[in-house]
């Protein structure tokens, strides 16, 4: 500037360059900028627009049918599939996440062999010699260790072992071995039951965390959320039988908080309580005479008095299910409670209705046991093992460190992983063999009986990897061994398998290619025996329940130290999901946690010690000591730790790396000798403060509301009396209950005031002269005759319903903004700076946090509340942040040079700020959705409503010379959630959904005394009365 | 005074170059200059004298947001169907077209018009509302070399939308 330039030339100046540089951005590409047409076009592949392949989700077993969104041949996002009977057109959080493990950096590249001066690469030819030369040489020598698989890759490893004569293990770390032990000695099936959630207006948990890992979570959530939720003034119970509170725990109504190991007890006194009241008692009613259940109460450390409350209501409250036990509660009694939820379902006469004996989940299928790999070790440790195969589990992981696992390894001379990623124990692996990630795959699963569910690929592999099938088929042509049938790829086989097996009894006419082509394109087959089938064991076998023994559990270590409670993550599922970004990023829908493991200590234990969050503990049983940093967690018992599953990898890539502790090295290999499985609720803990602190990797520090009335909630009584007079009925497949198309009224918009609101009165316009009065409804914004900006009332406004009662705080609609929305991913250091990106928040809010007789939970997704009257509009100084047309708080990223002054006006918190420019390392960026601009940094972002998705129906519609459809645009939260809770669409059409559920009476806007004139309208939790 | 503001326009420029990236590229931005394609495609004798219509090629600008640039097997379609060259069949050209066929290797193409990344186009919702191909990309049937007819401004973008009485709102490109 000495030379004369002053400063506000010198702005001026650089104002210009930027002008300059968007000039040469839009105009012109450079001659370095290539366009590279195909060679030969695809037919199914045209530039610009999406093309849906419908697959099958393998990241659990469950197997849940997906819809999967391509572009230009890559796929860029998962949806469920509204025809599965599976997902319900719903997915999981990690199932969302499906493409970050498709897209996974850290995935192994092609087939390797690891020599003394490290990893080498082979050529599938070479690679496959090695192992056919390996099985040859060690026939009947050799194991094949799998996870819990079903379908026709099931049939060909059995095969495939039968023809090198391989003995076949299988391992699950969440087999639920207690629950098929207990229904296999009562009522003879060897299986975990479907349980039909969606039938029972209670349900009896005693630590399954149904909406989680349990069995089905999708499929569970979805038809819990149908049966409990509040519906023209009635409403489901679930009631919780557990120490320690999972997500699912957390969504009750009554919480018994049993003493560690008693489950069982208060199921069996819930049982007697039944039969007294003069049900049959099934075959258990010798079992029963003999129950107190005062003694049984006041061992559980339970009052009698709850106790027979939970079993009026079990009993009473309409159709029933009781459920249990999960991981969580597996300790010594395990296979007791499993029994004791068997009996409760019999005495209530669930059998057959919402349980059912002859329909069985993965369709009875084995997924073995933590003995039989217990087993296996032992041979490994012998030596009798010459080549192990590894295709799915990762035990090295997942088994306690006393197995012996790690050193019976080194007795194997040749291991083989089928892995698609690094892990600990494909890290042992002499030869690493990747099969493809599912969604490059064909495939099949069975659910559970009478349904077969399609994996098909929807893109070609990313990295030079093999699908096992074709590995195994290839390797047994080489080896000469002969296989049945004459498929020489998976395809082929799979192809045939359907053609012989499925399609004789499906087919209907049709040829079979034809048939072949539509089941692809509907994804699944179902018979007969999905809908109902043959009739339900309906007595227990006596003399078999006199072998279950209903003791308390027992536990080790010292009675006066904390017992350790370690508990399955909706996230990591068994750890297998730890290095996907997005769920790494994703706050633990529990602790709110990110990138880390905690220690839940109950505030009452944590203030004896004086241990606040964030200080960090030592948690040890005998030799082994985890340091992590605590939570103080109010829903749990005060005598017992909680430490999630599923972190503290040591060889699962760059994003598990170093993140938290794994709390299966807690445990001693300890197995349950009536049903084979690990038991995982095992010992007392000594708890020791390290003194230090740590700011917690964590969203938010709040976990009370402090009187703000965010999350708010109505007893019964008082929803029914807000709907009083609504008239409600039931549209869509959802169940919200609504009321009818308003009948047209006159002078325009104004309808379904809530009589419990106010109208209020805001200052017309922006300058704010005379007050105007006006409705307190987002339809009902601006009120005629004011004006704000262009906003019209011919235009649509859209708007958007959450249903708290059906909100589980499952977190699946974080992810699915991630993946639609090119969400940065920030990191561990930043988010406990508070730089989280997401779009979506799931606020949690303890209730009453002092009493765990009343303590109530509350979830809230809090996302852009797209206000009529923003507070973030006035304040920006370049019209970045401003107001659409249609009602929406547009974000203008090209405009934005993040002053943040729209965020620190924002009374939600809900804009987030770009303070670097995040990565997506190759090939992450692969996922990125090309409808959605990627922002940089200094540029604030926010919940758009999903504003392409709107564009593009907008589009389509005027393509076809026609309005947009109610219901057309569904915005990925909205089309993830598997409890269906939110509903969008435009207010200003009185026939919408969207404006017939916000008219509920249940309804409100958060922070309304704003006079934000928030879109949003949030249905109240409703707490059962009877509870 | 004088050159010191000339000074300030200098580095101004550099800035603006840096800032999109465009500093890296060997031959800086095209501009309104032609630009050598790899296979000399005469749009003229194409869209002009053959009157084949743009969408023959650019075969998915009425239903996509993209037009779409054609496969190599659409132009083998006419020039090599059999295998022998037709159509000038004897020119440079054809001659690559058909080097590029045989090696089943796409024709790196280069662009001519960019829409930056953070605005949306879609073809298919203008070529509904009645824009015709020449309103934005200029005579093409009548150009050897596609040039770039019109820097693609937001204001020129603007003026159009008003014209038509098309929505101006900024979320309508900008999300």
């Amino acid at each position: 500037m000495s030379n004369g330039l002053e400063r506000r030339a010198f702005l001026k100046v650089l104002g210009a360059g930027g002008a300059g540089a968007s000039l040469y951005g839009c105009g012109a590409g450079t001659a370095a900028e290539k366009l590279i047409p195909y060679v030969i076009a695809h037919d199914e592949i045209v530039p610009g627009i999406s093309t849906w392949y419908r697959t099958t989700c393998r990241e659990c077993p469950a197997g849940c049918g997906m819809n999967i969104r391509t572009r230009e041949g890559r796929a860029v996002k998962a949806e469920g599939s509204p025809l599965s009977p599976v997902s319900h057109g719903a997915l999981c959080a990690r199932g969302q996440a499906s493409l970050h493990g498709l897209y996974n950096p850290d995935r192994i590249p092609q087939a390797l062999a690891r020599g003394a001066d490290g990893l080498q690469a082979l050529t599938w030819d070479e690679a496959e010699q090695r192992l056919a030369d390996a099985l040859n040489q060690n026939r009947g020598r050799s194991v094949l260790l799998t996870e819990g698989l079903t379908g026709t890759l099931d049939t060909l490893i059995d095969q495939f072992c039968a023809a090198f004569d391989i003995e076949r293990v299988r391992f699950e770390p969440f087999a639920l071995e207690p629950v098929r032990a207990a229904h296999r000695m009562l009522f003879g099936v060897d299986a975990v039951p479907v349980h039909d959630f969606a039938n029972a207006d209670v349900v009896i948990t005693f630590g399954a965390d149904f909406m989680e890992t349990w069995g089905s979570p999708v499929h569970y959530t979805h038809g819990f959320a149908q049966a409990h939720a509040y519906d023209r003034g009635e409403r489901g119970h679930l009631i919780s039988v557990t120490p320690h509170q999972s997500l699912t725990d957390m969504n009750a109504d009554m919480w018994l908080a049993a003493r560690p190991g008693t489950e069982h007890l208060v199921a069996l006194a819930i049982a007697r309580a039944i039969v007294d009241g003069g049900a049959d008692a099934g075959g258990a009613a010798e079992l029963l005479g003999t129950v107190d259940i005062d003694a049984n109460a006041q061992a559980a450390g339970v009052a009698a008095s709850r106790v027979r409350e939970a079993a009026v209501l079990f009993a009473n409250g309409g159709r029933s299910l009781a459920v249990g036990p999960g991981v969580s509660t597996m300790h010594g009694a395990a296979v007791g409670v499993a029994a004791a939820v068997a009996i409760l379902n019999r005495v209530a006469g669930n059998i057959g209705t919402t349980v059912h004996l002859n329909r069985t989940e993965r369709g009875g299928a084995s997924a073995g046991s933590y003995a039989e790999m217990r087993s296996l070790v032992q041979r490994m440790s012998a030596g009798d093992v010459g080549a192990l195969l590894v295709y799915g589990p990762n035990p090295l992981y997942s088994m306690p460190p006393d197995d012996g696992l790690d050193a019976a390894l080194g007795n194997v001379p040749f291991i083989t992983s089928f892995s698609p990623y690094p892990d600990e124990t494909s890290e042992r692996a002499g030869l690493l063999l990747p099969d493809h990630h599912f969604l490059e795959s064909w495939g099949d699963t069975v659910p559970r009986t009478g349904l077969r569910s399609l994996v098909q690929p929807v893109m070609m592999p990313v990295f030079n990897t093999k699908h096992t099938g074709d590995v195994l088929l290839s390797v047994a042509l080489r080896a000469n061994a002969a296989l049945p049938g004459q498929a020489t790829t998976f395809y082929e086989y799979l192809h045939e398998t359907w053609l012989r097996d499925v399609f004789p009894a499906a087919g209907g006419g049709t040829s079979a290619e034809d048939w072949w082509r539509e089941t692809l394109k509907t994804g699944f087959v179902a018979d007969a025996d999905e809908a109902g089938g043959a009739a339900d064991a309906q007595q227990i076998d006596a003399a078999a329940l006199a072998q279950v023994t209903f003791d308390t559990a027992t536990f080790g270590g010292n009675a006066s130290d904390p017992l350790l409670i370690v508990y399955p993550s909706s996230k990591y599922y068994d750890g297998r999901m730890a290095n996907r970004p997005w769920l790494q990023e994703l706050p633990d829908p529990i602790s709110k946690f990110c990138w880390s493991s905690w220690v839940e200590i109950h505030p009452q234990m944590a203030e004896s010690l004086d241990l606040d969050t964030g200080h960090i503990v030592e948690v040890s049983t005998g030799t082994v000591t985890v340091t992590a940093p605590v939570w103080r967690n109010p829903a749990m018992r005060s005598d017992v730790i909680a430490i999630q599953l599923g972190q503290g990898h040591t060889a699962m890539g760059s994003y598990a790396a170093g993140r938290g502790v794994n709390a299966v090295r807690l445990l001693a290999a300890t197995e349950d000798p009536a049903s084979g499985a690990l038991v995982w609720q095992q010992t007392h803990a000594t708890l020791r403060a390290t003194g230090d602190w740590e700011r917690p990797i964590k969203q938010g520090l709040q976990d009370e509301q402090h009187g703000r009335e965010i999350a708010r909630a109505y007893d019964i009584d008082e929803a029914r009396a807000a709907d009083a007079g609504r008239g409600l009925a039931v549209i869509g497949g959802a169940g919200v209950a609504v009321p009818p198309p308003a009948q047209e009224e006159s002078g325009g918009h104004h309808v379904d005031v809530h009589p419990q609101d106010a109208r209020v009165t805001q200052l017309q316009g922006a300058g704010g002269f005379a007050p105007v009065e006006m409705d307190a409804s987002p339809q009902g914004y601006p009120t005629e005759g004011t004006w704000y900006g262009e906003y019209s009332q011919e235009q649509p406004r859209w708007g958007m319903a959450v249903d708290l009662d059906r909100c589980t705080g499952c977190s699946a609609c974080i992810t699915a903004c991630y993946a639609e929305n090119n969400i940065g991913v920030v990191g561990p250091k930043l988010i406990s700076q508070g730089r989280i990106l997401h779009w979506i928040r799931l606020e949690r809010y303890f209730e009453h946090a002092e009493d765990p007789e009343t303590l109530q939970t509350r979830f809230l997704p809090m996302m852009c509340q797209q206000c009529g009257n923003a507070p973030c509009e006035p304040v920006c100084p370049v019209y970045a942040s401003y107001h659409t047309p249609d009602g929406l708080n547009a974000q203008v990223y090209n405009r934005c040079v993040g002053t943040r002054y729209c965020a620190n006006n924002c009374p939600y918190k809900v804009r987030t700020f770009n303070y670097f420019s995040y990565e997506f390392p190759e090939p992450l960026n692969w996922q990125l959705n090309p409808d959605v601009t990627v922002r940089e940094k200094g540029v604030m972002e926010k919940c758009t409503f999903c504003v392409q998705r709107i564009r593009e129906a907008e589009n389509d519609a005027r393509l076809e010379d026609r309005g947009v459809r109610d219901g057309e645009i569904v915005p990925a939260c909205a089309q993830t959630c598997p409890a269906d809770a939110i509903v969008f669409g435009n207010m200003r059409d009185p026939e919408s959904r969207v404006r017939r559920v916000a008219a509920s009476g249940r309804g409100y806007r958060v922070l309304e005394e704003l006079n934000t004139q928030s879109a949003v309208t949030y249905l109240r939790r409703v707490a059962s009365s009877e509870a | 005074m004088v050159s010191a503001k000339w000074a300030a326009w200098g580095l101004a420029g550099v800035v603006a170059l840096a800032g999109s990236g465009i500093i890296a590229a060997t031959q800086g931005p095209i501009g309104r200059g032609a630009i050598e394609q790899p296979i000399a495609f005469p749009h003229n004798l194409h869209a002009g004298t053959s009157q084949i219509p743009c969408e023959y090629c650019h075969y998915s600008a009425d239903r996509s947001v993209d037009a779409g640039i054609p496969a190599v097997e659409v132009c083998a379609g006419c020039h090599l169907p059999g295998g022998a060259p037709l159509f000038r069949g004897d020119s440079a050209g054809i001659a690559a077209l058909l080097q590029y066929w045989i090696d089943r290797r796409p024709i790196p193409w280069k662009r001519v018009y960019r829409i930056a990344d953070h605005a949306h186009f879609p073809h298919n919702r203008h070529i509904k509302g009645g824009v015709t191909c020449q309103e934005c990309h200029g005579p093409v049937e009548e150009m050897e070399v596609v040039t770039l007819n019109q820097e693609l401004w937001m204001g020129w973008c603007i003026e159009c939308h008003r014209e038509r009485q098309a929505r101006t709102d900024c979320s309508v490109c900008h999300y």
